[in-house]
């Protein structure tokens, strides 16, 4: 386990370097002149070289990047252009929105996907199967500011059980309570996911259940309840947990949505934002640190799926 | 000797798929306390099907019970409620598959699974169970038995993961093995080990088994009797010297004749003709009559009388008579 858990981690670092390139070389691919972008049309032509000089830009391609790179080790991401202040600062409000939305939407998708689908390989062919299965089908079709427009529509707007939009945080005024501004908005955002985790969940466990080690449980005498958890749900899982994995790049790029439709103050609307203000730093930012969470994610669901399949190690 | 399992006019159909009909057609066989039956037939006879029924883990519901009764102990297994009847699996009866690759969980510790067998059973510590499963790893000659007990079963080689199978099948100590072609997968030399193990422990234990195998070439080491099936019928049963010195059915003769020994060196294979019907095909009084050499016009039409060769030999055929072999 521990030579793996190196092994893996060795694999991190390098992808993260290669993607950190790969952003801010594809951010110098746009073109035009940032800084006469920056300054606008009436900028004179020597504010722009000295924007130019003071951003670095006389530098090669190469240099410029390691100084980007070395400032952003020591968790320096420059300053934003539009708001004039540290662009960690941006990422450090944004992350607390995305990062409990993200994480409030894993819950949804784990609370209502395993259950849905074992619930459905359990009564196999039914109505009830049928109908969850036909939800599940409806949930994954249905685009996310649907499901988020008609969430508001129900529980805000009608029922007023909770707010329509905006996310205070949990270090101001209402403390902890304030995470009821997220439920819906994850709701939104677990839903197509939540659909694909039912399905997953169901048809893995039917195929797992016909296996013959599932057949050695159930002659052994087992409680049915104890062969499908101990030996059904264990196995049907490795398929689902790699999925999970899978559905958290889904919700990075659906939160720019959801957080647009709820209003929340989120890095997913802030990417979105600036690329409209052309504000470079903050893109190059939000996405680096998109990246390593995305990275951190598939890391954690790799070390999970090791613990659950012992043969992993092996390859 | 007292009859420990006895299946009376077994009857299964099979309801969906490829061959929709009868697979076990009114089948019975008894095995006392102590004996090995070894029930042999080709593939698709339903001697499969036939142990998956005595154990309740019929593929339902593409297969289900129709008819008949099987009586373990003296209790009817089929009239049992569920929970009671799982308290016979793996307790009275335990059974082992022919496939050790897929038998086991591979994302559970060969140990954990001997464990929880005992567990299900009985209410010991998870300490005794787990210096129970290293006895029984050790009774199974696994090779470092307690290294064995922590690894993952594809940790193991095939013939291993087949000890590991047999030692969780004996935890609970069952009155009857069912052994579902255990070494069909395996390499000879280790089939051989494992046979030799199964027949050891069998007669150690004076635990009784009904060993399924379409080989006709591994009962003598294995069993006290067999029982030749065809086609979901029972064609002939008889102790196991019997069935080589004497077989009375067509089918036992052909499938001997079949085996290749070192005197017919050199001569062709020999086959015998035709195949085997399926399910759906238009049920004859006897199911061999298309392929025996000794058909008539009774066999289409009058079901075959059970015979009584000796004492503990039956064939259920019209030509029971020893004259012309095949």
């Amino acid at each position: 386990m521990v030579r793996y858990l190196i092994r893996r981690i060795g694999m991190f670092l390098p992808t993260l370097l290669a993607s950190s390139f790969l952003i801010f070389a594809f951010i110098r691919l746009i073109p035009g002149d940032p800084a006469a972008v920056m300054l606008g049309d009436q900028a004179t032509p020597e504010a722009v070289a000295a924007l130019r000089a003071e951003m670095g830009l006389e530098q090669s391609l190469l240099h410029q990047y390691i100084i980007w790179l070395t400032a952003a080790l020591t968790g320096d991401l420059g300053k934003s252009i539009f708001f004039q202040v540290p662009v960690l600062d941006l990422i450090v409000d944004g992350l607390e929105t995305s990062v409990l939305l993200a994480l409030f939407s894993m819950v949804w998708i784990v609370i209502l996907g395993l259950p849905i689908g074992m619930l459905a390989a359990a009564r196999r062919g039914s109505l009830l199967d049928q109908g969850l299965s036909g939800l599940a089908m409806f949930l994954a079709s249905v685009p996310t500011f649907w499901v988020g427009l008609y969430l508001i529509l129900i529980f805000a707007a009608t029922l007023g059980w909770l707010p329509s939009s905006g996310y205070p945080s949990i270090f101001e005024d209402g403390g902890i309570t304030n995470l009821r501004y997220l439920l819906l908005p994850s709701l939104a955002l677990a839903a197509p996911n939540a659909a694909l985790i039912i399905r997953l969940t169901r048809a893995s466990m039917l195929d797992v259940y016909r296996e013959d080690y599932v057949r050695t449980a159930r002659a052994k005498g087992l409680h049915p309840l104890a062969v499908v958890v101990r030996h059904v749900f264990r196995n049907a899982l490795l398929t689902v947990v790699s999925a999970i994995g899978f559905t958290v790049a889904a919700l990075i790029s659906e939160a720019v949505v959801t957080e647009t439709v709820f209003s929340l103050p989120g890095i997913g609307r802030m990417v979105v934002q600036s690329i409209l203000r052309r504000d470079y730093p903050v893109i190059q930012g939000t996405i680096l640190m998109i990246v390593l969470l995305y990275l951190t994610i598939n890391l954690v669901v790799d070390i999970l799926y090791a613990w659950l399949d012992p043969r992993v190690k092996l390859r | 000797m007292n009859a420990l399992l006895s299946v009376r006019d077994l009857l299964l159909v099979g309801n969906a798929g490829v061959d929709p009909g009868v697979i076990v057609d009114r089948l019975s066989l008894v095995i006392s306390e102590g004996e090995a039956l070894a029930l042999v037939g080709e593939s698709g006879s339903g001697k499969s099907l036939t142990a998956l029924a005595i154990m309740g883990l019929l593929p339902e519901p593409e297969v289900t019970v129709q008819g008949g009764g099987v009586e373990f102990d003296g209790h009817d297994l089929l009239l049992m409620p569920a929970p009671e009847r799982r308290k016979v699996a793996g307790h009275g009866i335990a059974m082992i598959f022919q496939e050790p690759m897929t038998s086991l969980n591979p994302v559970m510790r060969v140990g954990d699974q001997i464990v929880e067998m005992i567990r299900a059973h009985e209410s010991v510590s998870r300490k005794a169970a787990v210096a129970r499963a290293t006895k029984l790893l050790t009774a199974v000659r696994m090779p470092e038995p307690a290294l064995r007990l922590r690894a993952y079963p594809h940790q193991l080689s095939g013939g291993q993961r087949q000890r590991a199978m047999i030692a969780m099948a004996l935890a609970c100590r069952p009155k009857l093995l069912i052994a579902d072609e255990p070494t069909t997968a395996l390499d000879v030399t280790v089939q051989a080990h494992i046979l030799t193990l199964l027949r050891e422990l069998q007669r150690d234990l004076n635990m009784a088994m009904l060993f399924i195998t379409h080989d006709l070439g591994v009962v003598a080491t294995i069993a006290d009797r067999v029982a030749i099936m065809y086609c979901g019928r029972m064609a002939e049963t008889a102790p196991v010297h019997d069935i080589f010195r004497a077989p009375a059915h067509p089918y036992t003769r052909g499938l001997l004749a079949c085996i290749p020994t070192a005197d017919r060196r050199g001569s062709e294979l020999v086959a015998i003709p035709g195949q085997m019907p399926s399910p759906s095909d238009p049920v004859l009084a006897c199911r061999f009559a298309p392929r025996c050499p000794r058909a008539d016009s009774r066999c289409g039409h009058v079901a075959p009388p059970t015979v009584t060769i000796s004492a503990k030999h039956f064939a259920h055929c019209h030509h029971t008579g020893s004259g012309c072999s095949p």
